[in-house]
């Protein structure tokens, strides 16, 4: 009886073991088995799937500043340790935080890719400029990665659901158009942008020319002018220090009082953290909840 | 002091230094337990030897075209050596985003000689006139640099990457990059020493340097080829740190004088000093947070290359 319990137990382990999964990324691929517990996030759009996975990251490269995460992930985040600006998150950090997992940026963290999968396996995703519908695959992903698939795919169908509802309540006719304002200018969010992937899921048109290639352009002020759009979504990074310089420059422009946006009174401030930065499910309701505040 | 003894008093500054490399960090390795040694032999043991290797690369740099074109101004950044391999290294990064790290370094430094070529074809005929070859590399410099610029304003979602490069950074620097660097200065190192005496026959002009037997172009292109060949190499491995090419040499030449068989080596250590202690600041001052070496080689070189100019009347 009893050594038959110790076979049966050796052949789940070796079973265990032969499962170990593959898991395709833009790196070589990751090799893992089980699940995951003490995941270490390097850029804030991966945070999203291992929270609504039911994880608490052990390590987030914050850039030392929780201000920047959005609230509702926030709230739900246990004790972490930032490893520090998410351009060089420090190595030493990570290794001391004993990670199972990371998940690294294709962009960002290429030049320490080697280094990280030393540590720990590592999952190398896009992550900067990535359209919604490449959010949507790559939280799957992270899913797999996790063992935790099944849970992931419920909340993706919860998502759906959700956003399907926001689309009844928001379709219209007008275009809209979300920006970020920021030291070096105005950035326009393209048709490629995750903002601009979310307003189209719930039936909204932007402004941006649909064949442009980038998500994010920079504009001037007369290309501005030139979009104009009905609806301005605008995301300050400078809000506290008193909103971009420039800005203030184009609120005095003859034509500005022209655009369709400010002669409709329909220019809006928006989180730029939670527009651009939050790169998830969570992020995605967060626009849908702020369009419908917006919006009335 | 002597200017001997001053040259040989670099060496234990510089091992000092880099036993607060590997002290210094983000951790405080005695709490750490049981990833000390990784920690130790794989992160700082490696970053601070890239440090080193890199700085003193540079260094050199710095000092070997100084002595050619006799200029103060002169520095691998205003030749247009680094902006080619800080244009070529944009480029990779920008276009090829998933393209292996390993890749990046022989990229950069084909564009630092690719400068270099382009420097020394547009100065063909004019015998490597000094003056000339300054005002066609700032030029270059220039043209170089609008290029990366431009790349980097038409491809706003690719330059993460570029831009910590474009900096100056020893993150994530380790034994891959530690290989690159080494065979490399081994090698140049002990030529440029080798070419002391005739650079300082070239400090003495022209006409004199002929006189006393130089053959002064092909000295020239010499130094001109090993200088880039040094920054290239380290620039390729670290980014674009500024102002280390240009205060090494004027910092040496304060402690050591000007006779380039002390020059060159204070250059070499000196240089390898700013990039060390810039490093260890960026990494341990503000921790998590880990600042690009080239920020604080700046920040340290470019107001103590302003105290330089007010001690210092041989220019």
């Amino acid at each position: 009886m009893f050594p038959r319990l110790l076979y049966g137990l050796l052949l789940t382990m070796i079973v265990g073991a032969a499962q170990a999964r593959q898991i395709a990324d833009a790196g070589e691929g990751l090799t893992i088995e089980g699940q995951p517990q003490r995941v270490v996030v390097l850029e804030y759009s991966f945070l999203d799937a291992v929270v609504l996975a039911g994880l608490s990251p052990v390590g987030i490269a914050d850039d030392n500043n929780p201000a920047r995460i959005l609230p509702a992930l926030r709230e739900r985040l246990a004790d972490y340790r930032s490893v520090g600006l998410r351009s060089q998150p420090s190595l030493e950090l990570i290794a001391s935080l004993q990670p199972d997992l990371i998940i690294a940026d294709l962009n960002r963290h290429q030049a320490v890719y080697p280094a990280l999968q030393q540590i720990a396996p590592t999952l190398l995703l896009p992550s900067r400029g990535i359209e919604y519908s490449t959010v949507l695959d790559e939280l799957l992903t992270i899913g797999q990665a996790l063992g935790r698939e099944a849970q992931l795919q419920a909340r993706l169908a919860e998502h759906e659901r959700i956003m399907d509802r926001y689309r009844e309540t928001l379709a219209r006719d007008e275009s809209l158009l979300f920006a970020v304002a920021g030291a070096g200018g105005m950035t326009v969010h393209g048709p490629k942008a995750f903002a601009s992937g979310v307003m189209r899921r719930l039936g909204l048109r932007t402004a941006t020319p649909e064949q442009a290639e980038q998500a994010y352009i920079k504009v001037s002020f007369e290309q501005f002018a030139y979009l104009n759009p009905d609806w301005l979504l605008l995301g300050d990074y400078q809000a506290a220090q008193g909103g971009a310089e420039f800005f203030l420059r184009w609120q005095r422009h003859p034509l500005w009082s022209h655009l369709s946006a400010v002669d409709k009174r329909q220019l809006r401030r928006v989180s730029p953290y939670s527009w651009s930065l939050a790169r998830g499910l969570l992020g995605a309701e967060q626009i849908a909840a702020d369009l419908q505040e917006q919006l009335r | 002091m002597s200017q001997q003894l001053r040259l040989w008093l670099l060496l234990p500054v510089l091992l000092l230094a880099a036993l607060a490399g590997l002290w210094l960090g983000a951790l405080d390795l005695s709490t750490v337990g049981r990833g000390a040694e990784l920690i130790l032999t794989d992160f700082r043991l490696p970053r601070v030897l890239v440090a080193l290797l890199a700085g003193a690369g540079l260094g050199l740099a710095g000092a070997l075209i100084q002595g050619v074109v006799r200029n103060p101004l002169a520095s691998p950044d205003l030749l247009g050596v680094t902006a080619g391999a800080g244009l070529a290294a944009t480029a990779l990064l920008v276009f090829w985003p998933a393209l292996p790290f390993g890749w990046l370094i022989p990229g950069a430094m084909a564009g630092g000689w690719l400068a270099m070529l382009l420097l020394l074809w547009l100065a063909r005929d004019r015998q490597l006139n000094p003056a000339r070859l300054i005002l066609i590399g700032i030029a270059l410099n220039a043209w170089l640099a609008a290029l990366t610029d431009w790349l980097l304003v038409s491809h706003p979602t690719g330059i993460d990457a570029a831009l910590v490069w474009l900096t100056g950074s020893l993150w994530g620097r380790s034994w891959p990059q530690l290989w690159w660097l080494l065979p490399w200065l081994l090698l140049l190192l002990p030529l440029t020493l080798a070419l002391a005496l005739r650079l300082d026959l070239l400090a003495l002009g022209d006409e004199a340097a002929e006189g006393l037997g130089a053959a002064v172009i092909r000295s020239r292109r010499l130094a001109l080829l090993l200088a880039v060949m040094l920054a290239a190499v380290s620039v390729a491995v670290c980014g674009t740190l500024s102002f280390v090419g240009l205060v090494a040499p004027h910092l040496a030449r304060l402690l050591v004088g000007a006779a380039h068989r002390r020059l060159l080596p204070a250059s070499a250590m000196l240089g390898a000093l700013l990039v060390l202690v810039a490093d260890i600041a960026g990494r341990s001052l503000a921790p998590p947070l880990e600042l690009p070496a080239g920020i604080l080689t700046a920040l340290i070189g470019a107001p103590y290359f302003l105290f330089l100019l007010t001690r210092y009347r041989g220019w």
